[in-house]
Order: C-alpha cells, then structure tokens, then sequence
C-alpha cells in the first residue's frame, strides 16, 4: 500500500462518556 | 517592460496551493512508515508511504479527493461539534458505596455517608427527564420519533439500591432503555438474569486479571472478601451477554496487567472493556497515575493482543481505542464523546447525583462549583442545560486550548478531560495530562488503518463508505 485514505458515515445518531460499533 | 514569457506560470508561485491562502491545509505528520497528512477542521486525512513520490499523491490522489470532499466535511464536522445531541443520563441512584477505590472521582466523605434516593423520587425523576428528552429541542432521542434515551445507573454503587433499580426498569422500560455500572459485589445470579431479560446493559469494574492486584485498588469498604472474585463471577454468569462491557482504569498498580487482562476477559467472551488512564479530578488519584514510560508500551501491547484475539475468532474490542479510530474514520459514528471538544458533558449527557442535582458529567460530581439545578423540580432537566455550569463545559473547544489549538491531532484526542484539569489546575482550557499517551495511540491508530486492520477494531459493516482508498 502506498495510499490511504478512507471516510465512512454512520448510520445511527447514536452521547456517551468514558449495538455497539466496536 | 517584461515579455509574458519571462514570467513564471501560476503552479511555480503557488504549487499545489498547499498551506497558503484558500488552499488545502494539510499538517504532516511522522506515522512510523507512513506520514499522515491531516486537516483537523474537517478530519480529513491520507496516509502516504514514505517510499511514495509525495508530490505524484498529492496530484494524483490527494487534492482530487480534498477537493470533492473538503466543505462538507468540515461543515459537518462543525455542526457536529456545535450542536445539542441530548441521549443519555448518568444516574447516581445513591451516594453510598460499599468499596473503597483509591483513585474514586467522588469524595471518600460522601461515599461513607451519602444518601439513598427513594423509588418515589427516582420514578418522580424519571418522569422530568421523560419530559425534557420530549420536548428539548437539543434532545436527539424522543419516543415519539420511535427512540428511546439511555438511563446508565451509575455509581457510587448503584446495586445498593437494586430494588428500586429494578422496580424502575419494569416501570419505565416504554420511555427509556437501562444500564448499569456496577462493582458486582450486588450484582446476585438473580439480578444479573433479570437484567439480562429485561435488555439492561451490564458494566463491570475489573482492573487486573490477577486477584490481589484487583482488591488491592478497590478493596471492599469495612468487610471481608474479594470484590474479585464476585466481579469474575458476575462476568462467567453474564457468559458473553452481549451487552455486557468492563472498565479497567489504568493506574501505577496495573498497568504492567493490560496484555493479560485482554487474555482473561476475551477467555470469558467479554465482547468490549474500556480501559482508561485514571483521572486525576481528586488529588489521591493523581498520585496514581501510571508514568508514560510504562502506559504507552503496555497500552499498545494490549491493543495489538485485543487485534490478535479477535483474529483468531474471539472478537474484543478496546472501546475507549476503537472509538479514536472511529474519530479517524468516522468522526461523526464516535459513540464516546470523551474524545471531542466540545465533549458530550453538558451536551450529549447530563449526570444526576443522589440528591437530584445536576452537573455536566460524573466526572464533575466532586466538584461542587459545578452543581446545576434539580431533576426533581419541573423544569429543572432544561434549566440545568441551559446553566453557566454545563454551558461553560459546552464551550470548550481545543482551538482556544494552548498547545492543542495548533495541534493536528486535536480532533480526535478532545484533550480529556475538563473534570480532571480543572480540578488540577483551576480552568477547564487545558490540555489533558496524558497529551504525550493520546498522540503516541493516535499514531498508532493510523499505523493499524495503514494495516489493513480497521475491520479488527469496529464494525464496519455499520457505516457507508464516502470514500476507501487503499492502494
């Protein structure tokens, strides 16, 4: 590989702090 | 008079247009084999390998893209970070706790001799907050748009009150869903199925895979036993309840446990556990905090055991981690909103003590500066929202922070946490203690994207692609 670029958009409006997405 | 031959062409004055006037701004940054050229307003970015011809990416790859793409990536961007996203309460059904926890953001006095809400005032609570979440236009989670709120009970110990506890999920589980965090010292075989019946998500307090280690930072207060081994029993029971999640605070005493920790609990099918370097909001917590030399090496050795398990079929996800690489790929799928300025305190969540008073997070309980109105008195949800205190926490950006306001990596960092470093060093407009870990992960993040590794790290099949240029 000698370029990386990658955006995704999320789906959900889904707030929280310190259906998961991990 | 010079000839139009003798002057020089456009692109030999402004090649690129890169870093000057309106054009693209992009800081370079040293990623191990890679360099990562970034803008921060927009969080967009690409990695070139450093054996690449820099100025061939940037024609042909590069600026093409930033140009598609650049306004509205950072109008969302700042939409995002300026808007109310009201969809979680952080719910202190007591003050008291049974354990002792040398790092605690809350008071030991407190803790000792704090107060038990009554189910009456917790459901009387709840109903204001049901109101608030209705009506507010900040609130991103309103029944009527078929959505429902997040209550996390949280401690102290919540499970010290698990009647009331439970007597509140069946009660109000057609306005709002539940989660608990807890030490596990209540969490019983009985309460733990009611919650997994009733959908309540399960956190549980566990820093170090061994035993002596474990007691010896969250001893249990005035008895004998192992929180331990009530913790381990609480996650064999849970058996991969797949809302369940565990928190290991880092600290001095173990931090040299993180790669085996990530072993012990993906041998127990414990789907995610954030581990977080302990905050410093009481000064016996700051006494603890691990040195670099020893987190960033330990921290980095777990995330890659967490990719290796995962691999290998047994999927754990670091979620505090992840959700910096979801600051990289996804800026605007970031669950977690420690890891953004403004944060989520204030903005996303609120926390509600065992008093009824509100403050703009958990973080802030201990600080009393930081008390808003009541959540039992109508109204109060919304006035509390709109307080000095919480719109002060709502105001913090990093561009007004000094040395994160020219930082490149100041947008997925966040510089946390406001609590911590006002209660260290009087303002909330300062750079998070552990500056020197956040830019040595968030390196590390882009080296495991330059891998290859994203699907090992978040779901990916979550999100639309805008763009994935791998080549």
């Amino acid at each position: 590989m000698s370029v990386v670029m990658c955006r995704m958009e999320c789906r959900v409006d889904g707030g929280l702090s310190h259906e998961l997405p991990f | 008079m010079i000839s139009e031959q003798s002057l020089p062409s456009e692109s030999a004055i402004r090649p690129l247009g890169l870093n000057s006037g309106t054009g693209p701004h992009l800081q370079l940054i040293d990623v191990g084999e890679w360099y990562a050229l970034l803008d921060p307003d927009m969080m967009f970015w690409a990695l070139v390998s450093k054996d690449r011809d820099l100025t061939r990416a940037l024609n042909e790859e590069i600026l093409p893209r930033y140009a598609e793409h650049a306004e509205d990536m950072r109008r969302e961007l700042h939409e995002f970070r300026a808007s109310e996203r009201f969809s979680a309460v952080y719910f202190n059904p007591t003050g008291l706790c049974n354990a002792s926890c040398r790092y605690c953001y809350l008071p030991d006095g407190l803790r000792r001799e704090g107060r038990n809400m009554s189910y009456d005032e917790i459901s009387k609570a709840l109903d204001n907050l049901h109101a608030f979440f209705e009506s507010y236009p900040g609130s991103v989670m309103r029944n009527r748009d078929g959505r429902k709120p997040v209550i996390v009970f949280h401690g102290s110990e919540p499970l010290l009150v698990k009647d009331a506890i439970k007597q509140a999920v069946l009660d109000h589980s057609d306005r709002f869903v539940f989660g608990v965090q807890t030490n596990a010292w209540h969490l019983d075989d009985d309460t733990a199925d009611f919650f997994m019946d009733h959908k309540v998500s399960v956190g549980i307090s566990l820093d170090s895979p061994k035993k002596e280690i474990h007691d010896s930072i969250r001893p249990l207060r005035g008895g004998e036993g192992s929180m331990y081994d009530r913790a381990v029993h609480a996650i064999e029971h849970l058996d991969g309840y797949k809302a369940m999640s565990v928190i290991c605070t880092i600290s001095s005493m173990n931090v040299h446990t993180l790669p085996d920790m990530i072993d012990f609990l993906a041998d127990r099918k414990v789907p995610s556990v954030l581990m977080n370097p302990v905050r410093g909001t009481q000064e016996v917590a700051r006494a603890l905090r691990p040195e670099d030399e020893a987190l960033i090496p330990n921290f980095m050795a777990a995330v890659e055991r967490a990719v290796q398990r995962t691999k290998e079929g047994q999927r754990i996800t670091i979620a505090d981690f992840s959700n910096l690489v979801l600051g990289i790929v996804a800026p605007m799928g970031r669950r977690l909103m420690c890891d953004i300025t403004p944060c989520g305190g204030g903005r996303c969540f609120i926390s509600v003590s065992s008093d009824g008073s509100i403050y703009p997070c958990s973080e802030f309980l201990g600080l009393k500066e930081w008390r808003s109105e009541s959540v039992f008195t109508p109204g109060g949800v919304e006035r509390a929202v709109r307080s000095p205190q919480l719109a002060t926490v709502r105001n913090r950006w990093a561009e007004s922070i000094p040395v994160c306001s020219s930082c490149a990596l100041r947008n997925i960092c966040g510089a946390p946490c406001p609590g911590e470093v006002f209660a260290e060093k009087g303002s909330i407009m300062n750079k998070s203690p552990y500056c020197n870990f956040y830019e040595a992960v968030i390196r590390h993040a882009f080296q495991l994207i330059g891998r290859g590794e994203l699907p090992n790290l978040v779901r990916v099949d979550g999100y639309d692609f805008r763009y994935n240029v791998f080549q």
